[in-house]
């Protein structure tokens, strides 16, 4: 009952800061991001000032770096499944990433324990966002999943070069070069499972824990999964990514006490 | 005599309100009761819900700048146009 509140409230507050920001987000850089909380939303007055102040304030932001967590592998934790399917996504530069959403009629998902949440979109980071004592992996991609309610699971898999990987082809040659850019009628097919580590998709191994999203306005809630395996792309493929945008990653945040748990 | 009519007519007031409260609580019985289908069927309808809710939401695409819209914003339309 008291989890169902908190989470009730936190719904709430992710609701406000998600419409605050889509009503007049204010242009953000990655090479400004320790005053993000600070940017202002001129067309507003306190507190909606400052639409990315959980940037600054919030307790359970992310990235984090996993060498600094306390690790706790005796908890029962949910299984964690992916159910994507082919779809006909749209290829999009968002400004800041290169991401795929989606078609509307899209059924994939993260299935986690019993309840299914529909994927929306995927997007890249070069290098990774979550490091391991202080070391980056050459690129990250997060498989962003929402419900209903405005609750968000991340699923993170780290990138590393080596053999190429023929659906990150597929994203690198149908993304617009232009930025806010979509392409929306290629037609092209692709399978998000096709990006995952070749392990059991049925029951994936996985770290857990509780953040934020690593872009303005940061809204906490979110949930991590970030899998034990790694994926490969091919160096020249790291470089073409490159080539759209690179150093689109957040530094590491403090945990604040925060333990990361494992199925391992 | 008058202090009597009165009493009678406050009596019948309240027992028409209890019955009209009995009634209203029959009716959201009978619906919570018709809203809680098998575990299966509940969560069928719930992806289908989503669906639903991605298809109202989606609107054509825009840069961060741009983004105004009259539709009721959600954390889907948010994430289908930023990194999130």
């Amino acid at each position: 009952m008291r989890s169902k509140i908190l989470s009730n409230i936190s719904a709430v507050f992710f609701s406000f800061y998600a419409i605050n920001a889509v009503s007049s987000p204010p242009h953000w850089h990655y090479d400004e991001q320790s005053t993000w909380w600070a940017i202002e939303d001129t067309s507003q007055s306190i507190p909606l000032l400052y639409p990315y102040a959980e940037c600054g304030v919030g307790k359970r932001q992310s990235p984090v770096d996993l060498a600094a967590a306390k690790f706790n592998d005796n908890k029962p934790l949910n299984r964690l499944a992916v159910l994507y399917d082919t779809d006909t996504p749209t290829f999009y530069n968002n400004g800041h990433s290169i991401q795929v959403n989606t078609s509307l009629d899209y059924s994939g998902g993260l299935r986690i324990g019993e309840e299914s949440i529909p994927l929306i979109q995927l997007h890249f980071h070069e290098p990774s966002e979550h490091v391991i004592n202080g070391q980056h992996f050459p690129a990250e991609l997060h498989f962003v999943h929402i419900n209903e309610d405005g609750r968000i699971a991340v699923l993170a898999v780290a990138i590393e070069t080596g053999n190429e990987n023929p659906a990150f082809q597929v994203i690198l040659d149908n993304t617009p070069v232009q930025e806010g850019e979509q392409n929306a009628n290629s037609g092209i097919q692709l399978n998000p499972a096709a990006l995952l580590p070749p392990q059991d998709h049925d029951n994936l191994e996985y770290f857990t824990l509780a953040g934020s999203l690593t872009t303005p306005p940061c809204s906490e809630g979110v949930q991590w999964y970030l899998l034990s395996e790694v994926i490969t792309i091919s160096t020249a493929q790291l470089e073409q990514l490159k080539n759209f945008y690179t150093n689109n990653a957040r530094v590491a945040q403090d945990l604040n006490g925060r333990a990361i748990l494992s199925n391992k | 005599m008058f202090a009597k009519l009165f009493l009678v007519t406050l009596l019948c007031s309240s027992m028409s309100s209890y019955a009209e409260s009995v009634d209203q609580l029959k009716s959201s019985t009978d619906s919570i009761q018709q809203s809680q289908p098998s575990v299966a069927a509940k969560q069928d309808s719930r992806l289908k819900s989503i669906l639903s809710d991605k298809q109202k939401n989606s609107t054509p695409m825009q840069q961060d700048s741009d983004l105004n819209t009259n539709q009721k914003p959600s954390m889907i339309d948010y994430c289908r146009k930023n990194t999130c």
